[in-house]
């Protein structure tokens, strides 16, 4: 994989993330505002194609950019607090389960795309989710962007993974257009360069 | 026999750890990571303040009274009557605190209640689009006048949040209805009774639930419907905020513990995260010792 190319597609995807996002936020009963999560979109296109460690190295850096681009958390008062982890570790083990499906899909689809994104946010959620709860045991005054109780917080995350499986569709579509472009080794020159 | 591990494999395994150690590490032991944010999110900040501004303008935060054919003009008035709504009832809060210090009434003029204000308009530069009372990130700072505190408003009256920890450049607004804004002591005010004083209007506490929403008891011998307005009447926020419009009356629920109460679902008009731009009140001040402000909530 070429990094370069990984870097600039992560910096727009993360820009469009946090500015143009809540263009697409929907209002739902129970779950209330939900919106599309686009970087897992970039996640799935990556560990489709990538070599293993790549791909994880991806989710990892993208995890993290995640956490650290996105507005501070509240701490008490309304302190500033980052966190490193809940993204990037979510989005690791998102990964990690799209590594062991990939070679059970057809990896050309747009729809394959599709259905992976709406697993990748799901999974990441739960990650993220068993964090904040965690977290919240410490007692330290931070207000962690999710709902009341986990459940809740579970169902919107299956709410955003629906939402964002189908932007996957016509965003994975774009870039299956550019696969050319990344340099991805395909599976036999990677057995022959071992 | 055992699986030796290359260069990078090794780095990797290592970054897996330290992300696993600072995910769980005490907030108070991650300062640090203010300034590695500052650094990745200062390349994004331009193209995120256009696409911030891009979403508003194709999908605006909208004003229920107001339709699309209304005039520029029209707008204006409908901002500029609220803005005379809400300094009409500041006047009567702050004449009915007169009234029980009456040894102040000589020193403090009703003109007073005008502070004097210099507005600066900020862009939002970042917000997470996935969480709807989270902060948002502003692209003003303590070199635009702004401190802890100064309030934030969209369409003159309505209360946004206010400014938290602002750095030279840039700073955060934590939104109203973000649980760590605390409770909001407030007035219900009549849609249909826009001449009632305010001071007799109900008073409520609004919780902030973390949802996007407040919640309020209030007993269940209180006239209050749906639309009503809610008014800030709180002396721990800012003068530059009292009577300010919190939201309006979305829900009125029974109050399943206790029968002699119901609940208020209070939604603001304008959440933080679905605007491009707010209205920062920073007063201003003679010298340091001598300003409006109140005790931050």
């Amino acid at each position: 994989m070429r990094w370069q190319v990984f870097l600039v597609v992560a910096f727009v995807f993360l820009v469009i993330d946090g500015g143009l996002m809540n263009v697409m936020q929907i209002e739902l009963p129970v779950v209330r505002v939900i919106a599309p999560n686009i970087v897992a979109v970039l996640v799935v296109f990556v560990c489709l194609f990538a070599s293993r460690l790549s791909a994880l190295a991806g989710c990892l850096l993208l995890g993290m950019l995640m956490d650290l681009s996105l507005p501070a958390m509240a701490g008490e008062a309304g302190r500033n607090v980052y966190i490193v982890g809940p993204h990037a570790l979510g989005l690791l083990f998102a990964g990690y389960l799209i590594l062991q499906m990939r070679t059970m899909v057809f990896r050309q689809r747009v729809i394959t795309i599709g259905v992976l994104t709406g697993v990748c946010v799901m999974t990441a959620g739960i990650v993220m989710t068993a964090i904040f709860v965690i977290r919240g045991w410490y007692g330290e005054g931070v207000v962690y962007p999710m709902q009341s109780s986990a459940f809740n917080e579970l169902l919107r995350q299956a709410a955003i993974a629906l939402y964002s499986g189908l932007l996957a569709v016509p965003l994975g579509w774009v870039l299956l257009q550019t696969t050319p472009a990344w340099g991805f080794q395909q599976s036999h020159q990677r057995r022959i360069a071992r | 026999m055992a699986r030796t591990l290359t260069r990078p494999q090794k780095i990797f395994v290592v970054a897996v750890v330290m992300t696993f150690a600072l995910a769980f590490m005490p907030a108070k032991w991650l300062w640090w990571l203010e300034s590695v944010a500052n650094v990745v999110t200062l390349p994004m900040t331009p193209l995120r303040q256009a696409g911030v501004a891009a979403g508003h303008w194709l999908r605006p935060a909208a004003d229920p009274r107001l339709r699309p054919a209304n005039t520029d003009r029209e707008r204006l008035l409908a901002e500029q009557l609220d803005e005379v709504e809400r300094l009409y009832h500041a006047a009567e809060l702050r004449a009915r605190e007169l009234q029980e210090q009456i040894e102040q009434i000589q020193l403090m003029p009703l003109d007073d209640l005008r502070v004097p204000i210099r507005p600066v308009v900020a862009s939002i530069t970042g917000r997470n689009p996935r969480s709807p009372t989270a902060k948002v990130e502003l692209n003003r700072g303590t070199r635009f006048g702004l401190h802890d505190g100064t309030i934030a408003a969209y369409g003159g009256v309505h209360l946004v949040g206010q400014v938290v920890d602002p750095g030279p450049v840039r700073s955060f607004l934590l939104p109203t209805t973000n649980i760590n804004s605390g409770f909001i002591r407030a007035r219900v005010m009549p849609r249909d009774q826009i001449e009632m004083p305010i001071s007799a209007a109900p008073v409520i506490d609004l919780e902030p639930r973390g949802n996007g929403v407040f919640a309020a008891d209030i007993e269940h011998t209180v006239a209050v419907s749906t639309g009503d307005l809610v008014r800030l009447d709180d002396r721990r926020w800012p003068a530059t905020a009292q009577a300010m419009v919190v939201g309006f009356v979305h829900d009125v629920r029974p109050n399943d513990t206790n029968s002699l109460l119901k609940t208020l679902i209070v939604r603001p008009r304008y959440h933080a995260n679905e605007l491009a731009t707010v209205t920062l009140k920073v007063e201003i001040v003679d010298s340091p010792n001598e300003g409006h402000r109140g005790d931050m909530p």
